[in-house]
């Protein structure tokens, strides 16, 4: 695993698939729901494959206080906020994001290769360049592809309108057909900076290109647009002349798309109406409509290249989208600098009842949030560590080293939750006896039942406990007793937890499954409070929605489980 | 009535209303009946095309060239969060069965025996939340969804599919649009055949005028390729000294990449300058025959081949490539044909031809388009035409077969004429007789823009893809078949679907009777 040991997920309660069987009339998947709320009833486990998917670090996840429930990123909606560039923090408005085809407008790239951030560097004059960008990773720079720049602003803009080899970018077709053609995916940036008016390039824009080059895909699905929507149009026309048709072939209407995508007509006659306003649609024939023979691309015309000119799969990935990058370059002399994805600050709100559990700062440099429901403000936080015992474990150090045991060899941990409430808590953990999986280790956990006390504020926990409460008491405490805590605090208590971990058998050649030795045990928590002093925000609410509706009086009860899965260490094999 | 409240919100809708047409369809009104207050009082924003096959995913917005993410179904993707250990150094890549580990990078397959829809539905989840929150950056499920599937999806897939969307998101409604058709309409065409060579099965469809007329598969495919090149680069590797062998990486991962890369170098299929027939026929002596044409070093490729640490130079015979791609995917004409999922694809080819009426077969033999991954394998797709120009002028259009038989018509030939009973002017074919009015008009239009008739012989047309297909056809506002409603799908499912496919289609295509509200939806293909 890549945390390091001992760690802790837990899984959101929302992929439980008994709850859903609750939710949902899938009938098509009663079987289905049947078979996995049996499995799930006993243990959760963590090696199946769905539970990648439930499983979360702690911090990750958010708490909803209408619905008393966790909340992962699968249960929440989102809505953005504002979009930025992450790496030189600009902030995009959000009509100009789509103009700017949800890349940085200004000078932030990455590198085709290896995807590291780009510096812009002079190869010439320091002041007056020429420029290029520059990896620093990989050293690829875009001399590579034969591209460089008059100033060291406005990269993105001089990017757009280059293609590689220097030469001006055919990013759009001259035809007969570029007067009612769309607008160009083109980014805004090749007119005017930070232009508004992106949706209305203008028509000098698409004469710009180089005769006779190959059509690009955005030329090419240009040039198949502007003809499709001649086809229509002059079908229309042409139907304008029969009366009871006339109406609904205006352009746009719904029956175009009938025309579009069901033409098919047969010879019967009352196939024959149809036919009459639909036969006239041709199919695309020269470049120039988009139309493309195999023969004339590029891609056979090119001849043997070297294995190592060749792209990746996940270079190629990267240069999506088309209108940007090459994600059909064949060589790495085709691929393109990648302008910086912008990214978003998004609120979210539960799903169920659409209750706001954050709200970033909207300031692009503040990492802050406004609202921010943390779970860690709920439930218990769970740390572990070996006991401390001679010749025991001893507790992790932060180098990443695994945590090693030996098979057969029981081992104590010290399980320890703290308690973030401002009420006491009841807590009781279940675990299985054996883990699921192939490898079962034992797990025994001493005390599974117990209070934690209220998170209340230090003042108070001195006024009210002897200084020495809290600390590791060797006479009382540290006991290793089923069925008592081997310590406790004002907010926290500890556990032990006993592990035999199980030899792993396997043949001398036989691999082992990635993360096969790791132990990681499930345990279910459920804790259960009484919140006291009702936040004032819940009060607010209770009135105005009104105490009249009887049956929403809020007894303060609050019950909550879900299931935690502790990473442990690896197995000696 | 909601319909004014609709026109009001709706521009376009308001237009449609007062033109008065007796074929205003009701179902945007129906859908904001269904759920007022929906994503139709927001500002209309363009619609998300998603295109879906069981090992990835495309997204972006209607009306652009391409999408704006590609997002794979790998063991990668599929990993915890906060779990990097494949990115930390020293992470292990171990050497796994591929057909075993090939199932951990798909969603589904067409054997649903062992897929988990519940694990299929957490994959799907993440990579269209990871699609919306890292690359589209708009809200999801503001705008209308337009899904691009294969145009057969089981039929618990689809339902689990179409669940996830209504249900983590608030689509209104969804369109489903079939990959095969959009991959036509994106090679400015309207007819066509197209070759899919997928990842589990090669699919060929046969449409006519946007409608798949034919469809058949097999399972000689890229799954099949994949595990027999990794079989015969681990018989490369075993042939390495022994310290080397054990270095040497071999995972899924390595293969598909070693594919790709190989087939781009033209290593995969050799030149196709000579003629295929000649050369398979005697492939066994030019293995034995140093003296081959190719020299050296043209004989191997040599490939950086991944190591625990590095890289290392290894060289792999092209020839050995070339004969699993052929073994794999493009059979050879001699094969002993039978119509179960395993044919060749230049067999598949043939017998998809067959089965074609004369005039549907002559429209479709210039319009072949390829899709697929195995696209980006130089030279595969022209050796597998090839092959099946072989079989055609050895049999003909006869499913007869036999050595006595005596072929008196070269195929082509026999093609040629058959175009005698024309599909129409569309197709740049001879328009039939004229019996009114309309043929009279089509006629004139053809002598209008005249062009010459397209020979029938094997024609490659290079398409944009099914996205940029969807993208294309949904930006002239063109309505598919199968539009999904919310309210309609969550409250009966796909049971609720309309399944009398022909007669919906039937009706659609003389528009909807007046007055009358399409209160189902039909499934279409996928029904
Ligand atoms: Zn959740
Ligand atoms: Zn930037
Ligand atoms: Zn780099
Ligand atoms: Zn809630």
């Amino acid at each position: 695993m890549a945390l390091p040991f001992p760690y802790i997920y837990i899984s959101c309660p929302c992929s439980d698939a008994s709850r859903r069987a609750l939710t949902s009339k899938r009938s098509s998947r009663d079987v289905d729901i049947d078979r996995a709320m049996q499995d799930d009833e006993d243990t959760f486990d963590p090696r199946h494959p769905r539970s990648a998917f439930s499983l979360f670090p702690p911090e990750h996840l958010l708490y909803c206080e209408e619905c008393h429930e966790i909340k992962c990123p699968r249960c929440v909606t989102e809505e953005i906020n504002a979009t930025y560039c992450p790496d030189c923090l600009f902030e995009s408005p959000k009509v100009m994001v789509r103009g700017e085809l949800n890349r940085c407008p200004r000078n932030c790239f990455h590198c085709p290769i290896c995807t590291s951030q780009m510096i812009t560097t002079s190869i010439g004059d320091p002041k007056s360049g020429p420029f290029v960008l520059n990896c620093n990773y990989c050293m690829w720079n875009t001399l590579d592809v034969g591209i460089k720049f008059d100033k060291a602003i406005g990269i993105r803009g001089q990017v757009d309108e280059m293609a590689n080899g220097g030469k001006q970018r055919p990013a759009t077709l001259k035809s007969p057909y570029s007067g009612q053609a769309e607008p160009a995916r083109k980014s805004s940036l090749s007119q005017t900076p930070l232009s508004p008016g992106h949706q209305d390039e203008a028509p000098d824009a698409m004469d710009r290109s180089v005769p006779g080059a190959p059509l690009d895909a955005t030329a090419r699905f240009n040039a198949l647009r502007a003809f499709y929507k001649e086809q229509i149009t002059d079908s229309s026309a042409t139907d304008a002349s029969f009366p009871t048709s006339a109406l609904d072939m205006a352009y746009s209407s719904p029956s175009s798309l009938q025309r579009i995508m069901n033409i098919y007509t047969n010879r019967d006659s009352s196939a024959k109406r149809s036919r009459q306003k639909l036969t006239i649609m041709r199919e695309a024939r020269t470049s120039s409509e988009g139309f493309i023979l195999t023969t004339e691309s590029t891609k056979v015309s090119s001849p043997s290249i070297d294995y190592d000119e060749t792209t990746t799969a996940s270079q190629r990935a990267f240069q999506h989208p088309s209108f940007i990058g090459n994600p059909d370059a064949v060589k790495v002399s085709e691929l393109r600098p990648m302008p910086t994805l912008m990214r978003t600050k998004r609120s979210k709100r539960c799903a169920t009842c659409k209750h706001i559990l954050t709200r970033p700062d909207l300031k692009i440099s503040s990492a802050r949030y406004r609202i921010k429901l943390i779970a860690l403000n709920y439930i218990p936080f769970v740390t572990i560590k070996p006991l401390p015992v001679p010749g025991g474990l001893l507790a992790p150090v932060p180098d990443g080293a695994d945590v090693v045991l030996a098979p057969g060899k029981p081992v104590q941990f010290i399980m320890t939750l703290r308690n973030p409430l401002f009420d006491d808590a009841s807590v009781s953990l279940g675990c299985p006896s054996v883990t699921p999986g192939r490898h079962g280790h034992r797990v025994t956990i001493l005390c599974p039942q117990f209070r934690i006390g209220k998170n209340s504020d230090a003042w108070d926990d001195a006024l009210n406990n002897p200084p020495d409460r809290g600390t590791l008491n060797p006479a009382a405490g540290g006991e290793q007793i089923a069925g008592k805590l081997y310590d406790q605090g004002r907010n926290w208590a500890s556990v032990v937890l006993e592990i035999v971990p199980a030899s792993i058998v396997r043949q001398q050649s036989a691999e082992l499954d990635e993360d096969e030795d790791v132990i990681e045990i499930p345990i279910r928590v459920r804790l259960e409070w009484t919140v006291t002093d009702l936040d004032a925000g819940l009060e607010r609410r209770k009135r105005d929605k009104g105490l009249d509706d009887g049956e929403d009086v809020d007894d303060g009860k609050r019950e909550l489980s879900y299931w935690m899965v502790v990473g442990i260490g690896r197995v000696a094999c | 009535m909601t319909t004014t409240v609709a026109s009001a919100i709706r521009p376009s809708l308001r237009d449609r209303q007062q033109s008065g047409s007796p074929h205003t369809p009701s179902r945007y009104i129906s859908s904001v009946q269904s759920s007022p207050g929906s994503s139709f009082l927001r500002p209309e924003e363009d619609p998300i095309i998603i295109e879906l096959d069981p090992r990835g995913l495309n997204a972006g917005f209607q009306g652009e060239s391409g999408p704006h993410c590609t997002f794979s179904f790998t063991p990668q993707n599929s990993r915890r969060i906060g779990d990097y250990q494949a990115y930390l150094p020293g992470y292990k890549r171990r050497r796994a069965d591929l057909q075993a580990r090939s199932r951990e990078y798909e969603l589904w397959r067409s054997d649903l025996s062992d897929v988990d829809l519940g694990l299929l539905e957490d994959k799907l989840e993440r990579a269209v939340r990871e699609a919306y929150n890292k690359h589209l950056l708009v809200d999801a499920g503001a705008a209308r969804l337009i899904l691009v599937l294969p145009s057969l999806v089981p039929h618990p897939v689809l339902s689990t599919i179409l669940t996830l969307f209504f249900e983590r998101w608030k689509y209104s409604s969804i369109t489903l649009l079939p990959a095969p058709a959009m991959t036509i309409a994106a090679a400015g065409l309207r007819s066509g055949l197209v070759i899919d060579l997928g990842w589990e099965e090669t699919v060929i469809t046969a449409i006519y005028e946007y409608r798949e007329v034919q469809v058949r598969r097999s399972t000689r495919a890229m799954k099949a390729l994949t595990l027999k090149i990794g079989q015969l680069l681990d018989a490369v590797r075993e042939k390495q000294d022994v310290q080397v062998r054990d270095s040497l990486l071999l995972d899924f991962d390595f293969v598909e990449e070693f594919i790709d890369r190989a087939g781009a170098c033209h290593a995969m299929v050799m030149d196709v300058d000579e003629d295929l027939a000649a050369r398979t026929a005697t492939l066994q002596v030019q293995q034995q025959s140093t003296s081959s044409p190719r020299d050296e070093n043209g004989a191997k490729l040599v490939i950086d081949w991944p190591t625990e640490t590095s890289y290392r130079s290894i060289a792999v015979p092209r020839e050995a490539l070339h004969l699993a791609c052929i073994e794999a995917i493009v059979g050879t004409k001699d094969e002993t044909s039978s119509d179960d999922h395993e044919q060749s694809v230049s067999q598949l080819l043939y017998r998809t031809l067959l089965s074609l009426s004369s005039d549907v077969r002559g429209v479709c033999i210039p319009r072949i388009v390829f899709s697929g991954r195995a696209t980006s394998v130089a030279g595969l797709s022209q050796c597998i035409l090839d092959t099946t120009n072989a079989i055609i002028s050895q049999h003909g259009w006869t499913a007869v077969r036999g050595k006595h038989l005596p072929t008196t018509r070269s195929g082509l030939g026999e093609l040629a004429q058959g175009k005698a009973a024309p599909a129409d002017a569309r197709h740049d074919l001879h328009p039939p007789g004229m019996d009114d009015f309309v043929e009279e008009r089509l006629y004139k239009q053809k002598a209008k823009d005249t062009q010459p008739a397209v020979p029938v012989v094997f024609r490659q047309v290079e398409s944009l893809g099914p996205w940029t297909g969807a993208s294309l056809i949904a930006s002239l506002k063109a309505k598919s078949f199968v539009e999904v409603d919310r309210e309609k799908f969550l409250s009966h499912g796909l049971a609720g679907a309309h399944r009398d496919f022909e007669s919906n289609l039937a009706s659609q295509r003389l528009g909807p009777a007046r007055g009358s509200e399409r209160t189902s939806w039909t499934l279409a293909g996928w029904g």
